[in-house]
C-alpha cells in the first residue's frame, strides 16, 4: 500500500485548491492571493525536486507573517472574511507539508468548507454553477489521491462524473424534505456597504445630488395580478417628528398598532428582501398582517432583526381601506406639531390657502397640488438649501425630489391644522410580464405624505405626482434616463445600454430565472411546508420518514444497479470471450482453472489441422502473462482472432458433415480425427 | 494483562478459524458481492466531521445553498460506497504457483489477478505476516503478483488466507475480502554448512558417459510447457516450424552420490540442511551428483533441473508427495 502522494494527485490537489478559493480571493486582501502564489510555486519547486521542504522556521516566519496580515486587514466587521482568510492563509501552508495521503485529505476537507462559505458571501446562480464546478474539481482532487496510477485514464474521470451525477438526484430529495429549523445561535456577518435607501431621517435641504443606483431592493411575488403602477406604494417608514429642517422617526415604536377598518380588494404577495442591514420591509399599503415580522405604529413592517441576508416575507394587503379614523388628541398632537419660528412665509401661505379653501380639506389639497404644478421642477440635483429651507424651496428654489415636495407638503398641512406625516418607501417597480412578480430597486424609493381626514383616516397623499406625474406613470428607469444623477454612481450598469429590444427581453428572462432561483433555491425553507403538503397531505414524522426512505432506497437501489460492472468493451476481452464461445460450441469448453494457451493446446489434439494458429497462441498468451507489461495485447487480440475464425470455418464443417452423412459420417469424422 | 493478552490472542485465533470456516480452500476464486465486507475508515469520520460543521453553518446563516451543497456531499458519501463495493467486485483471484524458498526465509507465493468486468484500482493483497503488495487494473487486464508470507519449515507450506482490500473511489470506504487459495509451497531445508562428505560418495564410473547439462550443443526438442524459454530456438519459429528449444549436453565428470545414510549421528532435519548445502555446493562447483533419500533415488546428474528436483525431493521428504488437491504447482509450472 501505498500513501504517499503520486505527482498526478499533486496536480489535481492544487487545482482544486485554487479552484475553491478563487471566488475568495477576488474579495480578499492581495496578500492572500500572493501567499497562495508563493506557496503553490514552492510545492511545484518541491514536487520538481528542485527545492527541499522548508524547515519548521520558515513555516513558523510564514505564521507570522499571515497572524500579521490578519491584524492589519481584518476586525471585528469583517470577522467572516478574517476566518476566511486564516483558512486560505492555513491552506496554503499546509501545501508545503503535504507528504502523506492523510495530509492531502485535509485540504481536500477544507476546499470543500471553502466552497461552502463562498455561499455566505454570494448566492446568485452563477455563483452555484461555479461552485458546482469547483465541487467536481475537488472530488476529482480526493479520488486521484486514492488512484495509484501515474497518468490518468478516462474511466477514472469517467467514475469521477458518475459518482457526482448519481449523487445528484440523492441531493435534490434530501434538499426538498430535509425540515430546516432556524439558527442554533445567532452569527455574525460582515455588514458590508453602507446601507442605502432608507433612512430614520430625511432631510431634503441638506441633499445636493442624489445618486441612484440601479441595486436591487427587493422581489415581490403575488398570487394573483400585479397591482397596477399607480397603487404600488411600498410603504416602510413613517416619519411623524419635524424639528424644521428634518423628518425624523417616531422615537417610539411601541405605540399601538393602527386600526384598519373595511379593508376591500385584499391581496397577498410574497417580499424576498435583499440584505439592507436595516430591519424595515417595505409592504404595499396597507399591510394587514406580515408573516415573519411585525406591524408596528403607523402600520410599518418590522423585522425582528436587521436583514443581514436574503430573507422573504409573506403579506397580506388591502388596496381600499380606513386607516385610524378615529385620531386620539396625543396622536393628534404629534402629527400638528412644528417649529412655529420657522418658515413663516410657508405658515402664512397655508394659512391663507386654508381660508380660501374654506376649510375644506379636499379643496386645500387641490390647491397645493395645482401650486407645484405651476412653475416646479423635478431634479435629482437640488441646490442646497439654507435655515428656513422650506420658505426657500417653495418660493425661490422651487425645484427638488419627492423628499422636498412631501416635507413642504406636510409642513403646508400642519401649519393649516391638518395632522399630517412623511411616509418613506419605494413607488413602482419593474413588472415582469407573465412571471407575476415585481423587481425594486433602490432608484425605487419614493417618499409621500398622509394627511388625517375625520371621515376616511390617513389618506395618502402624492405631490410629487403633481409636479411630475410621469413619475409614478412610468418606471423611474425610464424617468430619471437622461438625468445626470441617474446612476451616476455605475458609470458601466449594462441597465445603460439595455433599455429597448430583445436586450430588455433577455434581461427580463434573467431576472426571472433568479426570481425563481431566490424563491425556489434561497427561500425554499418559505416554500417547504406548503409543497410538502401538496405532496404528502398532512405532515406527519412518519409520512416524512417515508418520503425520505422509499425514493431514497429506490435512488440508492437504482445508482446501485447502473453503476453494476458491465461487460467491458476492451476488445481483449470480446476476442477471448468469442473465442471461448466458439471453442464451448465444438466441445471444448474452458475450465475454470484452465489458462487460454491450455485450453488451445487441448483443442490441437483434435483439430491438428489449426496447430500452428493454436500453438502461437498458447505461445503469445503465455508469454503475456509473464511480461508484466503487456506488449503483446495487440499480438494475442490477433492471434485469437485468428483461431476464432479457423474454428469457426471447422465447425462449419463440422455441421455440414453432421447434415449430410448424420450419424455415419460423424463416426467418419471420429475415425478421421483419430487417424490424424 | 496476561489475561489480556490471552483473551486477544483467543480471538485472533477464533477469528481466523471463523474466517476460515467461511472460506474453504479453493483453486479460483470471483470476489461476488457475498464475499465483500465494507467499513467506513478514519478518513470517513473526517469527513462526517466536515458534514456537521457545514451543517452547522447552513442552519445558523439559513443558507439553503449551503444546505444543497451539504446534502450532495452526503450523496457522495453513499454513492461512493457503492463505488467502493463495486471496484472490488467479480474480481478474479487464482493461485500460480510459488518462488521456492529455504526454511527461515518469507515464502513467496505468485497470485494471479484478473479484472474481466470491469477496472479494478488501487487493489491491495496481503497473506498473513507477509507484505503488502499493491496491483491496479484496466478493464480485462490481468497480472500475476508476488506475495510474500510467513516464513515456514521445510516441507509443505500453506500460505494462509489471502486478504484483498481497496478504498478506491473516494476513501471513505474501505471494502475487503478473503480468498482462501488452495495454494501450497515446498520449502526447501536451510543450507547448513559442515560434514565432508564420506570418501565412498566418490563414484568414478557409473556407465554414463554423458548427462544433459548446459554445455554443448547437441539437438533440438519439441517445446513442451515448463521448458525454458533462454532456450527457445526463435530461428525455427520463424521458419514456421513448431516451437522448438536447443539440447545440450555436458560431459561427465567425478560424480558424487548424497546420501541420507551418511551422517547417522545428526538429527533428521540437520541432514537436510547438510544435503541441501551440498547439493548447492556441488551444483556450484558444477560436479553431478545423485540423490538417495529413504522415499526417493535420484540418478546422477547434473545442471539447474537436477539440483531443483533434489531440492524438491529434500522438501518433499517425509510428507506425502501428492497434493491435496489439483496438480502440484511450482517453478516447474513455467
Amino acid at each position: 500500500m501505498n500513501n504517499w502522494l503520486t505527482p498526478r494527485a499533486l496536480n489535481w490537489q492544487l487545482a482544486a485548491l485554487w479552484a475553491a478559493v478563487l471566488p475568495h480571493l477576488l474579495i480578499l486582501p492581495l496578500w492572500s492571493t500572493l501567499m497562495l502564489v508563493a506557496c503553490s510555486g514552492v510545492r511545484i519547486q518541491i514536487y520538481r525536486g528542485i527545492w527541499r521542504f522548508p524547515p519548521w522556521y520558515v513555516k513558523l516566519a510564514l505564521l507570522g507573517l499571515l497572524w500579521l496580515g490578519l491584524i492589519f486587514s481584518f476586525d471585528r466587521d469583517t470577522l467572516m472574511r478574517g476566518t476566511v482568510a486564516l483558512l486560505i492563509g492555513g491552506s496554503a501552508f499546509k501545501l508545503l507539508e503535504v507528504h502523506t495521503r492523510r495530509d492531502a485529505l485535509v485540504l481536500v476537507y477544507l476546499s470543500y468548507l471553502l466552497i461552502a462559505i463562498q455561499f455566505l458571501f454570494e448566492q446568485g446562480i452563477l455563483a452555484g454553477l461555479y461552485a458546482l464546478v469547483a465541487f467536481a474539481v475537488v472530488v476529482g482532487s480526493q479520488v486521484a489521491l486514492f488512484d495509484p496510477r501515474l497518468r490518468a485514464p478516462l474511466p477514472s474521470l469517467r467514475n469521477t462524473f458518475k459518482l457526482i451525477l448519481a449523487a445528484l438526484p440523492m441531493m435534490v430529495l434530501l434538499f426538498l424534505l430535509i425540515p430546516r429549523i432556524g439558527p442554533l445561535w445567532s452569527v455574525p456577518l460582515d455588514t458590508g456597504a453602507a446601507a442605502t435607501g432608507l433612512s430614520d431621517s430625511v432631510s431634503p435641504g441638506d441633499i445636493s445630488s442624489m445618486t441612484r443606483s440601479d441595486e436591487l431592493a427587493f422581489r415581490a411575488g403575488f398570487d394573483g395580478p400585479v397591482p397596477a403602477n399607480t397603487d404600488r406604494y411600498w410603504r416602510a417608514l413613517v416619519y411623524s417628528d419635524f424639528d424644521g429642517r428634518s423628518w425624523s422617526l417616531s422615537k417610539r415604536l411601541g405605540r399601538p398598532l393602527e386600526s384598519v377598518t373595511n379593508p376591500l380588494g385584499r391581496f397577498s404577495y410574497e417580499i424576498i428582501m435583499e440584505p439592507s442591514h436595516r430591519p424595515w420591509l417595505p409592504v404595499l399599503d396597507v399591510p394587514l398582517s406580515v408573516e415573519g415580522a411585525d406591524l408596528r405604529g403607523a402600520r410599518q413592517a418590522v423585522s425582528k432583526s436587521p436583514i443581514d441576508k436574503r430573507s422573504s416575507y409573506r403579506v397580506t394587503s388591502a388596496s381600499r381601506f380606513e386607516l385610524q379614523s378615529e385620531l386620539d388628541a396625543r396622536s393628534k398632537e404629534r402629527n400638528l406639531a412644528f417649529p412655529t419660528d420657522q418658515n413663516l412665509q410657508t405658515q402664512a401661505l397655508a394659512r391663507q390657502w386654508w381660508q380660501e379653501a374654506d376649510a375644506d380639506l379636499d379643496l386645500f389639497i387641490r390647491r397645493i397640488a395645482a401650486h407645484f404644478n405651476q412653475s416646479f421642477v423635478y431634479t435629482l440635483q437640488p441646490p442646497l438649501l439654507g435655515a428656513n429651507s422650506v420658505d426657500q424651496f417653495l418660493f425661490e428654489s422651487q425645484r427638488g425630489f419627492c423628499g422636498h415636495f412631501a416635507s413642504a407638503t406636510a409642513v403646508i398641512l400642519r401649519a393649516a391644522g391638518v395632522p399630517a406625516r412623511l411616509v418613506g418607501g419605494y413607488q413602482g417597480g419593474e413588472s415582469n410580464a407573465g412571471a407575476g412578480y415585481l423587481s425594486v430597486c433602490q432608484w425605487d424609493a419614493h417618499a409621500w405624505v398622509e394627511y388625517h381626514d375625520a371621515e376616511r383616516g390617513w389618506v395618502r397623499f402624492d405631490p410629487t405626482a403633481a409636479v411630475a406625474p410621469e413619475r409614478i406613470e412610468q418606471s423611474a428607469e425610464d424617468l430619471f434616463a437622461d438625468q445626470p444623477g441617474f446612476l451616476a454612481d455605475r458609470p458601466l450598469s449594462p441597465l445603460r445600454f439595455t433599455n429597448s429590444g430583445w436586450l430588455l427581453e433577455a434581461r427580463r428572462a434573467i431576472d426571472a430565472l433568479n426570481f425563481s432561483w431566490h424563491r425556489w433555491v434561497l427561500n425554499y425553507q418559505n416554500q417547504q411546508t406548503d409543497l410538502l403538503r401538496s405532496l404528502l397531505g398532512e405532515i406527519t414524522p412518519v409520512r416524512m420518514a417515508l418520503a425520505l426512505l422509499i425514493p431514497g432506497a429506490l435512488i440508492m437501489g437504482f445508482v446501485g444497479f447502473n453503476l453494476r460492472p458491465r461487460r467491458s468493451k476492451d476488445a481483449l476481452v470480446l476476442a477471448q470471450q468469442k473465442f471461448e464461445r466458439i471453442a464451448a460450441g465444438l466441445g471444448y469448453k474452458r475450465r475454470p482453472s484452465e489458462t487460454l494457451g491450455e485450453l488451445a493446446r487441448r483443442i490441437k489434439t483434435q483439430y491438428s489441422d489449426l496447430s500452428p494458429a493454436l500453438d502461437l497462441l498458447a505461445f503469445i498468451e503465455q508469454r503475456m502473462r509473464y511480461s508484466p507489461d503487456g506488449v503483446d495485447r495487440a499480438e494475442l487480440i490477433r492471434a485469437l482472432k485468428r483461431v476464432a475464425k479457423d474454428l469457426r470455418l471447422e465447425a462449419i464443417k463440422v455441421s455440414r458433415q453432421t447434415a449430410l452423412g448424420g450419424l455415419k459420417s460423424s463416426k467418419e469424422r471420429d475415425a478421421s480425427s483419430t487417424g490424424r | 494483562m496476561l489475561f489480556a493478552k490471552r483473551l486477544s490472542s483467543l480471538y485472533q485465533r477464533q477469528r481466523q478459524r471463523w474466517i476460515a470456516h467461511r472460506h474453504p480452500r479453493v483453486e479460483q476464486q470471483r470476489i461476488d458481492k457475498r464475499r465483500i465486507y465494507i467499513l467506513p475508515t478514519a478518513a470517513c469520520a473526517g469527513f462526517v466531521a466536515l458534514l456537521l460543521v457545514m451543517l452547522l453553518l447552513a442552519i445558523n446563516y439559513e443558507n439553503n445553498l449551503i444546505y444543497g451543497l451539504t446534502f450532495l456531499l452526503v450523496s457522495v458519501l453513499l454513492v461512493s460506497m457503492v463505488h467502493t463495493h463495486n471496484n472490488l467486485r467479480d474480481t478474479l483471484v487464482s493461485s500460480r504457483g510459488y518462488e521456492p524458498v529455504y526454511a527461515g526465509e518469507k515464502t513467496r507465493y505468485r497470485v494471479h489477478i484478473g479484472a474481466p468486468e470491469h477496472q479494478v484500482v488501487g487493489l491491495n493483497l496481503r497473506f498473513q505476516g507477509g507484505e503488502i503488495a499493491a496491483v491496479t487494473l484496466g478493464a480485462g487486464e490481468e497480472s500475476t503478483v508476488e506475495l510474500t508470507a510467513a516464513a515456514g519449515q521445510r516441507g509443505r507450506h500453506h500460505p494462509g488466507i489471502l486478504k484483498l482490500w481497496a478504498r478506491y473511489p473516494m476513501g471513505l470506504f474501505r471494502a475487503w475480502s478473503y480468498v482462501n487459495l488452495s495454494q501450497q509451497a515446498w520449502i526447501y531445508p536451510q543450507p547448513e554448512p559442515g560434514c565432508e562428505l564420506p570418501p565412498s560418495a566418490a563414484q568414478s564410473d557409473t556407465g554414463l558417459t554423458e548427462v544433459v547439462g548446459n554445455e554443448e550443443f547437441s539437438g533440438l526438442e519439441e517445446y513442451r510447457p515448463g521448458m525454458s524459454m533462454e532456450r527457445a530456438a526463435w530461428g525455427t519459429l520463424a521458419r514456421g516450424l513448431p516451437l522448438q528449444v536447443k539440447e545440450f549436453t555436458e560431459p561427465v565428470g567425478d560424480s558424487r552420490w548424497l546420501r541420507w545414510s551418511f551422517w547417522p549421528e545428526l538429527r533428521s532435519e540437520e541432514r537436510f540442511s547438510r544435503l541441501c548445502y551440498w547439493v548447492l555446493r556441488l551444483e556450484r562447483e558444477g560436479k553431478p551428483f545423485g540423490l538417495e533419500l529413504p522415499s526417493k533415488t535420484l540418478p546422477v546428474a547434473s545442471g539447474l533441473a537436477q539440483v531443483q528436483a533434489a531440492l524438491l525431493a529434500l522438501a518433499q521428504e517425509g510428507s506425502e508427495t501428492i497434493a491435496p488437491r489439483g496438480k502440484e504447482k511450482g517453478r516447474g509450472d513455467e
